[in-house]
This record gives structure tokens, C-alpha cells and sequence, in this order.
């Protein structure tokens, strides 16, 4: 639900991502993270960065 | 004649009751107000009109006397998703039903004179004829309703102890619920993206939509408030408040049911239910679920199934 | 002789890009069917014929304000010692608000008795209010909700403004009330005024005979403070208060606060923002225990101050202008000038008003 709210307020869906990882799972714990960053990484950012707005 | 029989009715009513909760004028002819009736001769001020539109069963988890509340059909769901969630004790609830054709938008009958000051306003029929400084003019009902009574699937309560009048069916096709949310699927993105921080990013943070709606029961720990933990920060950029706007709609999920309260109360005229029909499309579409249809219903975020029909979890 | 002058209407735009070259100036601009006080662009659609959703309290006490930036720096040679380096650099622009109505440039006078004091200034707001010039716009017509006239104002009140405007159809009559409004009028296309003297005062007259006054005949200058002690009539006049803040932040005279420290690792800023007494936790303390639980309280509260004891504190000034914005956008039309009505009734017992109004109105959630 989440997943399919994201893309209607204008967040790219790929920006999301949800899986189970086990504490005994450390490999996988770590190409989830390292391919999820790099994911949003390549996305760019989601807004300009703002000072206090007027 | 309905506002004779629900005064009628009320008065019955009244005895066995702390307060009955409903319509007097309000503090120009184009409003009401609640009336929280606790003294006999003040049925005398009771309404029911077209200008009847606040939901007046968001004051039901508070009370702990018993009450009678009138409710139209939109109202009468949030008294079925109280008792789905057991915020109320429906031992302590009269409930008196007034099936509606559909109320009016304050915003959309202003818009519709120019925003002039007005003089008066009658409701004959299913029209409001609303005098201004450039004369009178009669609006029908249909044309400055607000977008729930568009696609009204409840105009009879679902729920009550006395009924004001006789059933109506609803003439609006069900798929005609989430069409506004199937439209604006339509659009880009980035067009999505540049509309909410458009739009909310009017928002002034004064929680009027939190407030009034009946389902929000935390208002008074509200994650948005907090310090400590401090999860949304108090500055103004448009992120933020969109922070604030899909946690409230987040917390809303299976909860929400319609009533249109939100949208109603913004000063500053932000569609703020945009968010919250999304997200009841996607609750009909993944579990089957209607919010406030029928209280023996368990809402689907308070319960849990190892495999759902509609998610494939390995395959999301 | 108050210095006077005529704008002409097709000068406007003229008028404000010469106020922009050394200011931001803000106007009530049209965005879909309200009207927010914004900064000028050449394309803002600007609105006077109704006053705006939002008071441009905004512009001089900003919803967001920063106080000062601060900067945690370990030592490098003991991890133990941590400095902190503050910052409270203001840089604030001039300002000129265009187009409010008198009853919003008033309520900044009720800001400066207490942001501005003999013995205590508050810097920030001195240095915005000092560095903005106020226009205003006489109202020809009332709007639903304004009471103005029962609150010592008025549709062409001078209170506050450096500059009244009236229209008088081909533009606009100007009269400085100030310093500041002598500069406003000493722009080029600014063209001789008194000839239109006349036409505006009518215009001010008849404006000011059209606002209802609210208060019942024979209203009192004070409060009765019996019925303002009695607690029936608070849960009553409260009981359909949904205790949101719109009225709050509407308000042109409401100046409450919050102050915060947001900090992300070692930098960070103390921020004061727009808080609500209508907030259910506005007078929560760190003990846990909050004075003011209920709803009935917190209005009590809210025109206490505005009525009471503002007033009682400063000779009498009532710090509410009378725009009629909370009443206009409350969620459930909660009516400040009802509720004071019934407190400056002359004849109002407060033992009858208990058996007229309750029935046994003890319902502990009020």
C-alpha cells in the first residue's frame, strides 16, 4: 500500500524498498543495502535543498 | 416535513439523554454550526438543510455520557467504524438518521457569486438561492456540492436508531468512487510531484484537517508535534508538510471514511483527502474493504492473514 | 497636514515594482479561491476586493523564524571537549505588506506592547517590524464574521498602517499616517491627492455605518467575571471547539510560540515557531502535568486573553482587531463575538444562563 502510495504523491517508486532480511543473513543484508543505495543514488535528489522557506 | 419530524424526534429523544448533538444556524446564513442541545426549549434552533455539513459524530469518542447524534448517510459510517474499532460504546449512542440528497459546499456556492459578501441565503428544494449585493441567485445543490456527494454510495444511514424520513437509494455508479484517483493516475510523475508541493505546500500546519476528522484518536500525542522523538521538524519547506500530510493519510489506511471533513475545514483550500482515497483505493482493491459499511467488518490493518489474495509477497 | 496623494489604478504595477526596488513587497495574491499574502512577481494575480485567508502577520513574524545557528567542533586533540559555535547573524529585508486591511496592520500594534517593551525587546521581531512599511486598504463593505466597529476599530482605521488607501474608483487616496508613509508617497507616480479628500472620506463614512456591531445593547466594558469564572458555560460555548489551531494562526493579533532546537549531528538551528493555545498540549509541562486538559479551558483562555487580560494589562486595548477570520474558517464556526456578547451583556445572570442553557453539562470530557 505504502509502494503504490510513493508514486502518486510524485516519489519514484524505486525509492521504496521492502524485503525480510534474518540477522544470520549477512551477505544478503549487505547487497540489499549496497544495491538499494545505489538505486536512490542514481535517482538523484528529490528535492532542492531549502533554507527555511518563506 | 423533515426538520418538523427531526425536531419531533429529538424531543422524544431528549430525556434519555445527556445532550442530543445537532444543526442550529450558524453566524451568517450560509452556516451552521453544531448545536450540543441541552436544554429543552433550545429544539426550537434545530436545523436541517442543505447547509448541514459538518460531521457531527467526531465528538463521540470523547463523551462519555450517553448522547443522541443526528447523522446523514456519510456521517453514519464513521459511527460504524467506531464500533469496528471499539472507540465507542454503541450502548451510549442514540443514533438519529437523516437520509440526504447531498449537502453544499461552502467554498464552491461563495466561488459561484464572486466571493461577495452575502445577505441571505433559502434552501428550496434541491437548490440554494443565495442573495448578494447583485441580486439573487439560485444554485442547484448538484452543481455546488462538494466531490463526496458526487459519488454518494450511502445517502440513507447505515446505522440507526430512528430513521427521519424514508430511505434513498443511491443513483451514483460505484466505480465512480475512485475515478478522481484513476484520473489524476494519468498524469506524469513529475506532474504529480509538482502538484502536491504546489498544493500543500499552502499548508499552514494548523491541523484544522487533523482535528476534525473523526478517525484521527491521537490527535493529542500527534507524531507531528513531538520533540522528543522528534520526527517532523516545525520548518516550512513543502517536504515537511507533506511529511505531515502522508503520515496523517498513512495512519488513515483502512480507517478513513470519506466523510469529506478534511477537505471542508482547510483555510487554505488544499485537497487534502486526495491522498486518503488513494490510499482507500488501494484498501478496496488489495482486501475487498469498505471503511464504516458494516460494523461486524475487521479492518484489514488490524489484522493479519499469512497469505492475502491480491499480494504476492514475493513478487512485489 | 497628513501628507495625501492619488494613485491611479493603471499605475499599480508601476507603483509596486518601484516599492520592490529596495523591498520584497507582499500582496494579497489570488491562488485558486483564496488569497494569501505572497511576494510580488509581475505575474501574481493580485486580489483587493476581498480580504485575504491569511492575515500578513507572516511578513514581520514569520511561522518560521530562526533565532540562531549553532556548530559542535571536537577538539582534535581531546575527543572529551566539544566547543560550540553560535551564530545569531540577522540579515533581514526591508518590507512592505500592500493591500491588507486595517483591522491586520492593527494587529500588529498589539504585537508591540509586548514585543517591544521598556524593559525587554525582542530583537527579531524589532528588526522586522522596524524594516517594514505598512499599506493598507480601507473596506467599503464587511464581510461575514467582521466586527471590527466592537472592538475600537474600524473599516478605515489608521491604527498601525503608514499608509490607508481608499478606492475611489478611478484609484487611490492616500493618506501617510507616518514617517515611512511620507517616503511611500514621495514616489513619482504618486499625483496630488486632496481633490479626492472628499469622495473618500464619504466612502470611509458609509463604510463604517455598514459593519454590525455584534455586542448586545449596553455592552460592558469589562468582562463579567462571574460568568467568565463559571465552568457550565465554558464547556458549553466550547463544546463543539475541535481545538485545532486555525483561528490561532489566522489571527492577526495571536503571537504565540514554541522555540526548538533542530539539529542534524553537530549542526543546527533554534527555531521559534507559530504555536496555538487551542492546542490540546500548548500548556503541557515537562512534569507531565498540563493545567489546561479541556477544551472549555483553552477557549476560556484564548478570549481571556484577547478580552481580559490584555486589556487589564494594557489600558484597556483589546487585543482583537475584529477581522473575523477565525469565525469565517473555524471548522465548526466557532464565534469569538457571540461568546463575548454573552460575557459583556449587561443583563446576563450567570445563575440563569446555567439553568437556561445546561442540563447537567458535568461531562468530564469537555
Amino acid at each position: 500500500m505504502l509502494k503504490n502510495m510513493l508514486p502518486f504523491v510524485g516519489i519514484d517508486g524505486k525509492r521504496f524498498h521492502y524485503t525480510w532480511v534474518s540477522a544470520s543473513e549477512g551477505q544478503k543484508w549487505q547487497q540489499v543495502v549496497t544495491g538499494f543505495t545505489k538505486q536512490v543514488h542514481d535517482l538523484g535528489p528529490l528535492h532542492e535543498k531549502k533554507e527555511i522557506a518563506d | 416535513m423533515s426538520t418538523e419530524k427531526l425536531k419531533e424526534t429529538i424531543q422524544k429523544v431528549f430525556p434519555d439523554v445527556e445532550t442530543v448533538i445537532c444543526w442550529q444556524e450558524g453566524f451568517d446564513k450560509l452556516h451552521t454550526t453544531p448545536l450540543f442541545m441541552t436544554a429543552s426549549a433550545q429544539e426550537a434552533k434545530v436545523v436541517w438543510n442543505p447547509l448541514c455539513v459538518q460531521n457531527l459524530t467526531s465528538y463521540l469518542p470523547s463523551m462519555k455520557k450517553k448522547v443522541a447524534v443526528v447523522v446523514k448517510g456519510c456521517d453514519s459510517r464513521t459511527i460504524v467504524q467506531f464500533m469496528e474499532e471499539g472507540l465507542i460504546d454503541r450502548n451510549n449512542v442514540v443514533i438519529i438518521g437523516i437520509p440526504c440528497r447531498g449537502v453544499v459546499s461552502v467554498k464552491k456556492v461563495l466561488r459561484a457569486v464572486d466571493f461577495q459578501p452575502i445577505e441571505d441565503v433559502k434552501c428550496v428544494d434541491d437548490t440554494v438561492i443565495v442573495k448578494t449585493a447583485s441580486g439573487e441567485k439560485t444554485l442547484k445543490v448538484s452543481d455546488v456540492w462538494p466531490d463526496k456527494c458526487a459519488t454518494c454510495q450511502y445517502p440513507t444511514p447505515v446505522i440507526y436508531d430512528y430513521l427521519i424520513g424514508d430511505a434513498i437509494e443511491s443513483d451514483k455508479p460505484a466505480e465512480s468512487v475512485y475515478e478522481d484517483v484513476r484520473e489524476f493516475e494519468t498524469k506524469t510523475l513529475e506532474e504529480r510531484k509538482a502538484y502536491f508541493e504546489r498544493e500543500f505546500g499552502k499548508c499552514i500546519r494548523c491541523y484544522a484537517c487533523r482535528n476534525a476528522c473523526p478517525m484521527c484518536v491521537c490527535q493529542d500525542s500527534c507524531i507531528a508535534e513531538t520533540r522528543d522523538p522528534h520526527w517532523i521538524t516545525q520548518k516550512l519547506s513543502a517536504q515537511e508538510k507533506m511529511m505531515f500530510h502522508m503520515i496523517h493519510s498513512i495512519h488513515l489506511a483502512g480507517r478513513c471514511v470519506e466523510c469529506g471533513e478534511c477537505e471542508r475545514v482547510c483555510p487554505m483550500d488544499i485537497p487534502v483527502a486526495k491522498i486518503k482515497k488513494k490510499i482507500n483505493a488501494e484498501m478496496k482493491y488489495l482486501y475487498d474493504y469498505t471503511t464504516g459499511a458494516n460494523p461486524d467488518d475487521k479492518p484489514p490493518m488490524y489484522t493479519f492473514n499469512v497469505d492475502e489474495a491480491k499480494i504476492k509477497e514475493h513478487k512485489l | 497636514m497628513a501628507k495625501t496623494g492619488f494613485l491611479p489604478k493603471e499605475k499599480i504595477k508601476d507603483f509596486l515594482d518601484a516599492l520592490s526596488k529596495d523591498a520584497q513587497v507582499h500582496v494579497p495574491v489570488k491562488e485558486g479561491d483564496i488569497v494569501a499574502f505572497k511576494p510580488y512577481s509581475a505575474d501574481a494575480e493580485i486580489c483587493l476586493t476581498r480580504p485575504a485567508n491569511t492575515s500578513p502577520k507572516a511578513v514581520i513574524y514569520p511561522q518560521c523564524d530562526k533565532l540562531l545557528s549553532f556548530e559542535y567542533t571536537k577538539d582534535p586533540e581531546d575527543n572529551k571537549k566539544t566547543s560550540i559555535t553560535l551564530s545569531d547573524k540577522r540579515d533581514y529585508p526591508n518590507a512592505v505588506i500592500f493591500g491588507c486591511r486595517p483591522c491586520d496592520a492593527k494587529g500588529f500594534t498589539i504585537f508591540d506592547k509586548v514585543f517591544v517593551t521598556a524593559d525587554y525587546v525582542d530583537p527579531y521581531y524589532r528588526e522586522h517590524r522596524e524594516k517594514t512599511t505598512i499599506i493598507s486598504l480601507a473596506c467599503e463593505t464587511p464581510f461575514a464574521g467582521c466586527f471590527c466597529v466592537a472592538v475600537d476599530g474600524g473599516p478605515a482605521d489608521k491604527v498601525g498602517s503608514d499608509v490607508l488607501m481608499t478606492d475611489v474608483e478611478k484609484g487611490y487616496y492616500l493618506e501617510s499616517l507616518t514617517e515611512k508613509g511620507d517616503k511611500v508617497l514621495s514616489l513619482p507616480m504618486i499625483q496630488e491627492g486632496a481633490s479626492y479628500q472628499a469622495a473618500a472620506q464619504k466612502i470611509q463614512t458609509e463604510a463604517a455605518a455598514k459593519v454590525k456591531n455584534p455586542l448586545p445593547k449596553g455592552a460592558t466594558e469589562k468582562v463579567n467575571p462571574t460568568l467568565f469564572d463559571t465552568d457550565e458555560f465554558w464547556q458549553q460555548v466550547a463544546a463543539k471547539c475541535i481545538s485545532c489551531g486555525a483561528c490561532t494562526y489566522l489571527c492577526p493579533t495571536c503571537y504565540c510560540f514554541n522555540i526548538t532546537d533542530e539539529a542534524a549531528r553537530d549542526k543546527g538551528e533554534r527555531i521559534r515557531t507559530w504555536d496555538a493555545c487551542m492546542f490540546q498540549h500548548f500548556t503541557l509541562e515537562t512534569s507531565g502535568h498540563n493545567p489546561r486538559p479541556v477544551k472549555s479551558r483553552r477557549l476560556r483562555q484564548r478570549v481571556g486573553h484577547k478580552f481580559a487580560y490584555y486589556p487589564e494589562k494594557y489600558d484597556g486595548v483589546i487585543a482583537c482587531c475584529g477581522c473575523g477570520r477565525c469565525i469565517r474558517h473555524c471548522p465548526v464556526s466557532v464565534d469569538i463575538s457571540e461568546i463575548v456578547g454573552y460575557l459583556k451583556d449587561p443583563g446576563q445572570d450567570p445563575k440563569t444562563w446555567i439553568e437556561r442553557n445546561t442540563k447537567a453539562a458535568k461531562d468530564g470530557s469537555l
